[in-house]
């Protein structure tokens, strides 16, 4: 027998709803920065729900948001395999404006962007369920299907990555929880 | 204070729409089940039982690739016509996404502008090297800058009517610390031979017929952009601080007293806002008038021509992000007429760095010529175009992909000029 018995009903169940609408915008935010791609974040975040969905009457009562997580990171992860190798090189011809300008917050979120594009796509999930999600060591490591170790380690050498790529930050003990 | 990296990944995706996925995923996931249930009962009956089944054993372990998107359709009308907004009576082109650029219609008169589909010094294998009996005889259409051994660029001078994209190494530009290098729209000649380059303290005059070369000390340390005046033999060069006019032939030089600028027009931002400034044929700075309508901030070199019209980047503050929520574009004006701009607003995103539109050179007729800079979806690099603007009839076509640039030597420096 099939075990996605949910949902029968034509019209969603209040609480999946109640369940989805509290986190999605959270977790349509972290797969973009996983995969650096707006439309594959909303596909592999349908994807994800739609899983969630077909097994919520076993999933509910469980952890809902461990089942979402690992199929969202993980499948973010994976869709980096099928990819051609990037350059991330950039025009150098600019003329800077003679005053402030609010696009330097566009400029600074892609930097942020640069910087986690440099990272392997499994660095970006730990950085991202560790101080985006504010996950522990341990969350990370059920969600990706790795060693808590290896979460850790990830972790680390992401962190000095991403110092060396934005040195305006202070990326330093105190800035990281 | 430190930075937290809570902060910044927070501000990365800061731009993430807010999406309601939660009934569409429910339906979806009805329409599953039901057709699982479906495709066991034709199993159990016997009928194609292997076939449902690899289809019930797909359909529950999907693969992790998703299905397209259906989230975003193509916004590019067949004839290249832009949807158009107005504010405060300046009308707004609305340009395409940047994946929808490649849906562009191609510019219908492609021939004339002798620009090829891929532009670039890339392929190795139309590349030779300037030698000893000549140079290239042919007009230059365009001239890249390669990343050379040691540090510094070689140019590369592109000829359609040659055999060979021709790189000369005997002329090793070199940069400036802290400046970014440009070669300004008017780097070659009106006759389309000659090619100046700047460089900390120098002038580099290269002539492609024959290769040969003038260099002219400048004491500036920070001239950033050199081109030739209208009256095809005063170059114009621009410092952080002073403008200079160049006699290569006699090695003459003289510090503007003003502005100075190649071209016959410019578009600049003065104390009172943007400025329409025009230029006479050796360079020296011959009026001013303010741009009418909502505010605009010019932000790149601009480009003019013989009708009168200049365009260049520009910022769109103000009521332009209110009304049409676009930041930036390309700015076009008509020099003899009332000075009141039409826009072309680039899109909002986070594939759009700043300067996305840096305006290359005008085409026939009312068509400007400019590159549109946007990143690959998926951290998958820069990608760089020419597109044109027909500003009177506001269309828009795509004239050519920009070879990738790198910073290895002999790979293009991304840096190249019309």
């Amino acid at each position: 027998m099939d075990d996605a018995r949910a949902p029968q009903a034509p019209w969603p169940d209040d609480e999946f709803v109640d369940y989805v609408q509290a986190r999605q915008h959270t977790l349509l935010r972290a797969a973009y920065l996983v995969c650096g791609d707006l439309r594959l974040a909303e596909d592999l975040l349908r994807a994800a729900l739609v899983e969630l969905a077909r097994q919520w009457d076993r999933v509910r009562e469980e952890q809902p948001d461990l089942f979402v997580r690992r199929r969202l990171y993980r499948d973010a992860v994976a869709s980096w395999r099928h990819r051609p190798p990037a350059q991330l090189l950039e025009s150098p011809e600019w003329l800077e404006p003679d005053e402030p300008w609010d696009a330097d917050v566009v400029e600074r979120r892609r930097e942020v962007l640069r910087a986690l594009g440099a990272l392997t796509p499994r660095q970006r999930a730990v950085v991202v369920l560790r101080w985006f999600e504010e996950r522990d060591e341990h969350d990370v490591a059920d969600v990706l299907g790795c060693s808590v170790s290896t979460a850790h380690s990830e972790g680390i050498e992401a962190l000095g990555r991403l110092r060396d790529a934005l040195p305006r930050a202070d990326l330093g003990a105190g800035g990281v929880r | 204070m430190s930075t937290d990296l809570r902060e910044l990944l927070e501000l990365a995706s800061d731009d993430v729409p807010e999406l309601d996925l939660a009934p569409e995923a429910w339906a979806e996931a009805r329409r599953r089940n039901r057709a699982v249930v479906r495709r066991t009962v034709l199993g159990v009956g016997g009928v194609v039982a292997a076939g449902a089944a690899g289809l019930v054993l797909r359909e529950r372990n999907p693969s992790p690739s998703p299905a397209p998107s259906t989230t975003t359709t193509a916004r590019v009308a067949a004839d290249g016509r832009l949807p158009t907004s107005v504010v405060e009576g300046i009308t707004v082109y609305l340009a395409p996404e940047p994946p929808d650029e490649a849906l562009l219609p191609r510019y219908p008169d492609a021939a004339r502008l002798r620009i090829p589909r891929h532009l670039g010094p890339a392929d190795l294998a139309i590349r030779a090297e300037l030698g000893p009996v000549g140079g290239v005889a042919e007009p230059l259409r365009a001239v890249f800058l390669v990343v050379a051994e040691g540090g510094g660029f070689h140019p590369v001078l592109f000829a359609p009517d040659a055999p060979f994209q021709v790189e000369v190494p005997t002329v090793r530009i070199t940069q400036g610390a802290g400046r970014q290098l440009a070669l300004s729209p008017r780097s070659i000649s009106d006759d389309r031979h000659r090619v100046v380059i700047p460089q900390p303290g120098s002038v580099v005059v290269l002539d492609a017929r024959d290769g040969g070369v003038v260099t002219v000390d400048v004491p500036d340390p920070t001239l950033s952009l050199a081109g030739w005046a209208r009256d095809r033999t005063i170059v114009v060069a621009r410092g952080r601080d002073y403008g200079w006019l160049i006699d290569p032939r006699t090695g003459e030089l003289r510090k503007g007293r003003s502005a100075v600028n190649p071209d016959w027009a410019d578009l600049a931002q003065g104390d009172a806002g943007a400025e329409l400034r025009t230029f006479s044929g050796t360079g020296e700075l011959t009026g001013i008038r303010l741009l009418l309508g909502a505010p605009v901030v010019p932000n790149s070199t601009s480009v003019s021509n013989t009708e009168g019209w200049v365009a260049g980047g520009a910022f769109l503050p103000g009521a332009y992000q209110r009304a049409v929520e676009r930041s930036q574009g390309l700015v076009a004006v008509h020099s003899d007429l009332p000075p009141k701009p039409r826009v072309l607003a680039a899109p909002t995103g986070p594939l759009v760095p700043k300067g996305a539109y840096r305006a290359l050179a005008w085409g026939p007729r009312d068509v400007v010529l400019f590159e549109s800079r946007s990143e690959r979806a998926g951290f998958q690099g820069m990608v760089r175009r020419v597109l044109a603007w027909d500003v009177n009839e506001g269309l828009l076509f795509q004239v050519a992909d920009i070879d990738r640039a790198a910073a290895t030597p002999g790979e293009f420096s991304g840096i190249y000029t019309l």
